[in-house]
């Protein structure tokens, strides 16, 4: 009967303190993530018709009117029921799945800031297009917090019509 | 007229990261110039950061933070081209480390050049 009861107390503390935060976590950071990638999407079908390419040829054949440097930049962070599951899974080693939904974020949401600055130039094109990956205060104790920086360039070009 | 039209601006530098200006002549080269800024996070903007993480989205502080230091290096290294007397910067990279806990560095290159 005793055991029984101490098995009780456990399971619920567990739930008060590790599963309980860990599911609502969960919860709140699927919500915002969800909120995001529907924003992302709709952006990405509004700019579908101004290429980006990370080879620098342009159409010879045109005359650039302009050109200008674009720049998109963007720090993600992650919840805690991601770094959670991140420092358990460094413990072992392998594949940290949680990490790569913000890092896919980060990247479309900076790529689309550039071309949102190279549709404002009416540009035709964006070319030489790099990206560029950092993580951001990392250095705290060698836990993973989750929080990266991605910035995207590239050349805005406009062709005479 | 704002940054747009760059190219047809007298006195305006030509910012780009191909290897030439197209439809232009590249008649002197100048050598690589840079800029470069280190920052500190807030701390007050630090902790409404940290706050903001519990949510999981984008760091609006963090993003304004660098988007201001790689402005300013990027200045640095146009007064730089046009201390040179350059009208261009070709082939220009961003580099980014963090440096230190809650301080990054933004490093800003390209060759400066002269078009006709």
């Amino acid at each position: 009967m005793d055991n029984l009861l101490e098995l009780a107390i456990t399971v619920f503390f567990f739930i008060l303190f590790t599963a309980g935060p860990l599911y609502f976590w969960y919860r709140v950071g699927k919500h915002y993530e969800n909120k995001h990638f529907a924003s992302i999407k709709e952006r990405e079908a509004r700019f579908n018709n101004l290429p980006f390419s990370p080879s620098d040829t342009l159409d010879e054949s045109k005359h650039v009117e302009a050109l200008m440097l674009v720049t998109g930049q963007v720090v993600i962070g992650s919840d805690p029921f991601k770094r959670y599951i991140a420092s358990l899974v460094n413990l072992v080693g392998g594949r940290i799945s949680v990490f790569e939904a913000p890092l896919d974020r980060a990247r479309r949401e900076a790529i689309l800031r550039m071309k949102e600055k190279a549709a404002k130039m009416q540009a035709d094109e964006v070319i030489n297009f790099r990206m560029d990956t950092m993580s951001v205060g990392s250095s705290k104790g060698g836990e993973p917090m989750g929080i990266v920086e991605v910035v995207a360039y590239g050349t805005a070009i406009r062709y005479s019509k | 007229m704002d940054k747009l039209e760059q190219k047809d601006l007298p006195g305006r530098v030509i910012l780009t990261n191909i290897d030439r200006v197209p439809g232009r002549e590249i008649v002197e080269h100048y050598g690589l110039v840079a800029g470069s800024t280190i920052r500190a996070k807030h701390v007050g903007k630090d902790f409404m950061a940290g706050l903001k993480n519990l949510f999981g989205g984008e760091l609006t502080t963090y993003t304004e933070l660098l988007n201001e230091s790689r402005q300013e290096a990027t200045e640095r290294m146009v007064a730089q081209a046009k201390k040179k007397g350059a009208n261009a910067i070709i082939n220009i990279r961003f580099s980014t480390s963090s440096v230190a806990q809650g301080a990054a560095e933004i490093y800003v290159y390209g060759t400066a050049v002269k078009v006709a």
